[in-house]
């Protein structure tokens, strides 16, 4: 009986998470007729199949269960809130049963009387007002007498007379016996009646109609099983072949029918495959042992196996002719293949899929991992070698070990969807339970991703919906006392996003109370009071993801029991994923998750560092520099600090050695003087750096295992994996390495943490590289790092004097340098740090004491300045700091720059002019002065309420720069009102931000942005505006 | 009477006869490549490859705080396991299969040093020797007793 009970249990748990789905569409679309068929038909195979199967407990809920849906499907009953919550218990308790019954083979025990009692009272208490359905209206009726009912497919028309229908009916009880009443009113729905009082007949002894079932089910089993006979079933739908044989055996055995007609369809795959004798035993035999494992009384078992004996011979004559006529046919159906093979195909398709435990392909995925491993090896033998005779088919085993790993991965991949599932019917629940007004929305739910993530990350994501229903969106009393929609909405998001898969889970709610999280870390004893005060509310939040820490002042039965977002950030950490929660107090609350796609095989490039081999992921590597003193790319240093130019962008970089410290930084300090290294370009986030490493090897595919967990807290490593060589090699984890990184850059040992929040939260991304320099009296100056193009010392000796300034000769051209202010003067001797900037092909230097640092921060201006060259001054790593006018200098270098010819616009004309909307002082004192120089008349404004002012007033531009982050009105809201309408409607649009995924910059696209510019790149910023223009000149 | 003897591999350890429980001992290993994990407990003496398997090997000298290995035989090993994940115990030498009475068996004297008295379920008397047991789960343990420290 295993294998039945087994097979009973799936099927089963399947068909109870549809309805659970199911049931919640219909409670907010009762009168959706085909779900409720759906509904109806699926809680009632479950009960004929528990009866079969002899368990009374699963019957008799499931019974009562569909008595109340049979009365819905009727129309007898409304589907009500209250209805729809019961039969959800009833499924409830059919699952814990069913969780009994998995787990000891039994049915445990228990008491289900009142819940019997309730789904009866609910169908009685409307049944008594019924009028008895009138016999005419009804054209068919199914299955008056036992309890089984057959559900709605199963059919077989135009069996039955009318005649004998209504006979049947007649001899049926009367509908007010509510308990075997059930009226079909769906005309293709039912047909085969049995006579009631063919009480003795076989089918009856056998178990009724849903034995038949099971066993006809068992039989396709064996028959699609068997290598002798499995042929029989080609070009047959092996749903439909069931039914169809069912159905016939059903009337068969129960005598109402000897006809040939229906023994040719229900077993037309026998037929049609022209049936042996041969493989008419096989099929006896097959049929006898399922019959057996039925546990059918011997008596019965004979009696059945006489009945197909007979069956059998009408098959094998008709199997015959249909043979020769097959022959004969063949010639005519060949032309007209192409026709029937899309009419094959096309009922095919659900039985293209087949049910493979799941144990099964986990097994598969290890032996691929290894057999890919293995491969590997070979390729590295073969490599040393130079000419085998094995190089050919090892390419070709190759190839082949490829194409299966991708195979194999394929099938380990699932919808997301899959894992929320069972979302719906829990907030639906929790609607009831809390009072609660809550809409969920689900996005991408066909994200595909492996399904051994998948298992992990469920319960995490269920219990983060369930978090935001119960603690995040408020009852609707306060919601409109808020001046929010009555209604909250919660919404899951799925999308790939580079290797990785990103779901956010963010609700319109409360949001996360600062005040109350402080609190209870205080309470908790978390941190003390002045550290929490210097903490950002971003981080006080991120408390919550610590254990015991739930914000619900009462622990509800929905969540609030302590066991909380730790045990979701651990759960999501182990298989590699992030966590990441931004929350506004009042607004709501978004977490994303970011997971790897899989598990499984990485392809990592090996490095070598010491003497020690590691790998890093390919996924993360940008590109790969080497780098020595004569070649173009070299390593500089600024006060010690390792930086690369490379395109014209510095890059920090960071020795690995120093990083895993196998190396003292004395060492490290040697490192100029060496002559090779190579440089791996990383990218974590938007944050981009070098990492020096002294080897790279070849590339390897890779299987990431876990670390012991002795090592788990290294955060620079992701995993460890053995080599095709066989050795262990340890996988570095980019964004380890990033966060020690940080770590160094400021020996606070908590700024990694800050780092990741502050960039989680959004409009608090202005953090950048900013280049820290001494000149003159005043020590501190500063300026971002990404408008400086080159980092100097030039000899004394050489500065030269033209029309009385001061120039040295670099690269070919006369470079001039400015004296940062009027007070400071150039040094006599020894060697001149000079910062240099490039606008177009000209460059000029600013002579400067020292570079003392370069670190990131966010400059936030908060005094400006009225000096030459200043924009204002800054907090930065905790000091005052000058922010110099890059702009200015570059003026100052140039004489006017505005008319001379470095932009691309076309002199002459009257000068373009361009509305600036920034919130950030800083950043419109930065631009504006570049923009000016460049020849655009320019107009700034820091909010986008105030640029909306412009256009109420008519004001008209050539172009509209607007940032992304600002406060009220962002700037996608900023831009869709722009072309909602008014005279901006078709004036060119760029988007500056500091947030450049590819996400940020379709959603720009869409909401009507021309053009996408990431903040502080100069160059591209000004082309922009250059082809935006011209562009909007063409056109008008 | 039933057998109430108990059998345990043993091993030296800078001069210390010990035992572990001989079914608890999966492989005995001589030496191997190890390689080596940068930023890891000291006591972590790296990962090797075991027949597939990627093995954690520890150095119970290390572990135990005693002096580095002065004698020339390094890199014998036993492993074990702990949760599910193989570890490779570093140690001097290994000696035999030994089963012993538990008539012989005594608690650890409160004398102990403390980092012994850790790992340590217990001693056998042995002629002319005592046998110091070893409990793998605690001398394992350490990843955790020291981030609680950290």
């Amino acid at each position: 009986m295993d294998d039945l009970l087994n097979e009973f249990l799936t099927e089963t748990s399947e068909s109870i998470d549809v309805v659970d789905v199911e049931l919640v569409t219909l409670e907010q679309d009762p009168t959706n007729k085909p779900i409720l068929d759906n509904i109806f038909r699926l809680v009632h195979t479950i009960k004929g199949t528990c009866g079969f199967l002899g368990l009374p407990r699963l019957e008799s809920v499931a019974h009562a269960g569909e008595n109340v849906l049979g009365k819905f499907r009727d129309g007898e009953l409304i589907v009500t809130a209250e209805s729809v919550t019961l039969i959800l218990a009833a499924l409830d308790r059919i699952k814990e049963i069913l969780a009994g019954l998995e787990e000891t083979q039994q049915e445990p025990d228990g008491d289900d009387t009142e819940i019997i009692a309730q789904l009866n009272a609910v169908a009685s208490g409307q049944a008594a007002e019924n009028v008895a359905p009138v016999v005419v209206a009804v054209e068919e009726v199914e299955d008056l007498n036992l309890p089984e009912i057959k559900p709605s497919e199963n059919i077989l028309p135009g069996q039955v007379s009318l005649e004998e229908l209504e006979a049947a009916f007649a001899a049926a009880p009367g509908p007010d016996d509510e308990e075997e009443e059930s009226v079909s009113d769906d005309a293709s729905s039912s047909d085969v009646v049995k006579m009631p009082s063919a009480e003795e007949d076989l089918l009856f002894r056998i178990g009724g109609e849903e034995a038949i079932k099971v066993i006809i089910h068992l039989f396709h089993n064996r028959l699609l099983a068997d290598a002798g006979v499995k042929s029989l079933m080609e070009g047959v739908n092996t749903r439909d072949s069931k039914e169809n044989m069912s159905n016939f055996l059903s009337a068969y055995l129960a005598g109402n029918t000897t006809s040939t007609g229906p023994v040719l369809k229900g077993f037309e795959g026998f037929v049609s495959n022209g049936m042996t004798d041969t493989q008419n035993e096989i099929v006896r035999g097959l049929l006898e042992n399922v019959l057996e494992e039925v546990d059918l009384a011997p008596l019965v078992l004979d009696e059945v196996m006489v009945a197909y004996d007979m069956i059998s011979v009408e098959i094998l004559a008709e199997a015959a002719r249909n043979v020769k006529a097959t022959a004969d046919a063949d010639k005519a159906e060949k032309a007209a293949t192409n026709k029937s093979a899309a009419k094959s195909g096309e009922p095919s398709i659900a039985n293209q899929s087949i049910r493979v435990n799941v144990q099964v392909l986990e097994d598969l995925m290890t032996m691929v991992s290894e057999l890919v491993l293995t491969r590997n090896q070979l390729m590295q033998l073969l490599r040393n070698t130079d000419d085998s005779e094995f190089s050919i088919p090892l390419q070709r085993l190759s190839q082949c070990t490829t194409e299966l790993q991708e195979g194999v991965m394929k099938t380990r991949m699932q919808p997301v969807g899959n894992a929320w599932a069972k979302l719906p019917r829990i907030i639906r629940d929790l609607q009831l339970e809390l009072n609660k007004k809550i809409d969920l929305q689900m996005l991408g739910a066909d994200t595909e991703l492996d399904r051994q993530v998948l298992e992990l990350i469920k319960d995490p994501l269920t219990h983060m919906v369930r978090n935001s229903a119960d603690h995040g969106i408020e009852v609707p009393s306060v919601r409109l006392a808020n001046g929010k929609k009555e209604t909250g909405t919660i919404r899951l998001n799925a999308f790939h996003e580079g290797g990785h898969i990103i779901i956010e889970i963010t609700d319109d709610g409360a949001g996360l109370p600062v005040d109350k999280l402080k609190a209870k870390a205080l309470k908790n004893e978390l941190a003390t009071e002045d550290e929490l005060n210097d903490m950002s509310d971003a981080q006080i939040q991120r408390f919550i993801f610590h254990p015991g820490f739930s914000t619900a002042e009462k622990v509800t039965a929905v969540s609030g029991r302590g066991v909380g977002m730790d045990v979701v950030r651990s759960n999501i950490e182990k298989i590699g994923g992030t966590v990441d929660l931004r929350s506004v107090e009042g607004k709501g609350t978004s977490f994303s998750i970011k997971i790897p796609l899989t598990l499984a095989i990485v392809s990592a490039l090996i490095v070598k560092c010491k003497e020690e081999r590691f790998a890093i992921p390919q996924i993360s590597v940008l590109e790969l520099v080497r780098a020595s003193n004569d070649s173009d790319h070299r390593i500089e240093h600024i006060n010690n600090t390792p930086v690369l130019r490379l395109r014209d962008r510095l890059l920090p970089l960071v020795h690995l050695d120093k990083i895993l410290g196998m190396s003292d930084s004395d060492e490290v300090a040697d490192k100029g003087a060496r002559s090779e290294d190579y440089i791996i370009i990383t990218q974590v986030g938007s944050f981009t750096f070098g990492i020096v490493v002294d080897q790279v090897f070849d590339t390897e595919e890779i299987v990431v295992k876990p670390v012991a967990p002795i090592l788990r807290d290294l955060s620079t490593f992701a995993g460890n994996t053995i080599l095709g060589d066989g050795t262990v090699i340890m996988i570095l984890d980019p964004n380890g390495i990033v966060g020690e990184i940080s770590e160094n850059m400021s020996d606070t040992t908590d700024l990694s943490m800050d780092q990741e929040e502050v960039v989680a939260v959004a409009g608090n991304e202005d953090r950048e590289a900013i280049l820290l320099f001494s000149a003159g009296a005043n020590a501190r100056y500063a300026v971002p790092l990404s408008l400086v193009a080159r980092l100097e010392e030039v000899d004394v000796k050489t500065i030269e004097t033209s029309d009385g300034k001061p120039v040295v000769q670099y690269r070919g051209q006369l470079m001039p340098l400015v004296k940062l202010n009027d007070t400071y003067d150039l040094k006599t001797e020894g060697r001149q740090a000079v910062l240099v900037f490039a606008d177009g092909d000209k460059t000029m230097g600013v002579a400067v004491d020292e570079i003392s640092d370069i670190l990131e921060d966010e400059i936030d201006v908060e005094l400006s300045s009225a000096v030459d060259g200043q924009v204002g001054t800054a907090v930065i790593d905790g000091n005052a700091t000058e922010v110099i006018d890059v702009a200015y200098y570059i003026e100052k270098a140039f004489g006017t720059l505005g008319n001379a010819s470095t932009s691309g616009h076309i002199g002459g004309k009257k000068l373009p002019h361009i509305l600036l909307v920034d919130d950030s002082k800083f950043f419109l004192n930065m631009v504006r002065p570049l923009l000016t120089a460049a020849g655009y008349k320019i107009t700034s404004v820091d909010t986008a309420a105030d640029a909306l002012k412009l256009r109420d007033k008519g004001k008209d531009f050539d172009l509209i720069i607007s940032d992304i982050e600002m406060p009220e009105m962002d700037g996608f809201n900023f831009a869709e009102k722009v072309r909602e309408g008014g005279i901006w409607q078709k004036t060119p649009l760029v988007a500056l931000s500091s947030h450049s995924t590819p996400r940020d910059f379709a959603r720009g696209r869409e909401v009507g942005f021309d053009d996408y510019v990431v903040k502080l790149d100069r160059e591209t910023l000004m082309t922009t505006i250059g082809e935006q223009i011209s562009k909007n000149q063409r056109a008008a | 009477m039933e057998n109430t003897n108990k059998d345990f591999v043993t091993i030296r350890l800078a001069g210390q006869l010990c035992g572990v429980p001989v079914l608890t001992v999966h492989d005995v290993l001589s030496e191997q490549m190890i390689t080596s994990v940068p930023l890891a407990p000291s006591a972590v003496e790296g990962v090797l490859n075991l027949r597939g398997r990627i093995v954690t090997a520890i150095n119970l000298r290390k572990r135990l705080g005693l002096g580095v290995q002065d004698t020339g035989n390094v890199g014998m090993s036993i492993v074990v396991e702990y949760n599910g994940e193989p570890y490779s115990l570093l140690i001097d030498s290994v000696g035999d299969v030994m089963s012993f009475p538990d008539e012989s068996f005594e608690r650890n004297p409160v004398t102990l040093d403390q980092r012994w008295q850790e790992v340590s379920s217990g001693i056998y008397r042995m002629d002319g020797e005592l046998l110091v047991i070893l409990d793998v789960e605690k001398l394992l343990n350490f990843g955790k007793g020291q981030a609680a420290a950290a």
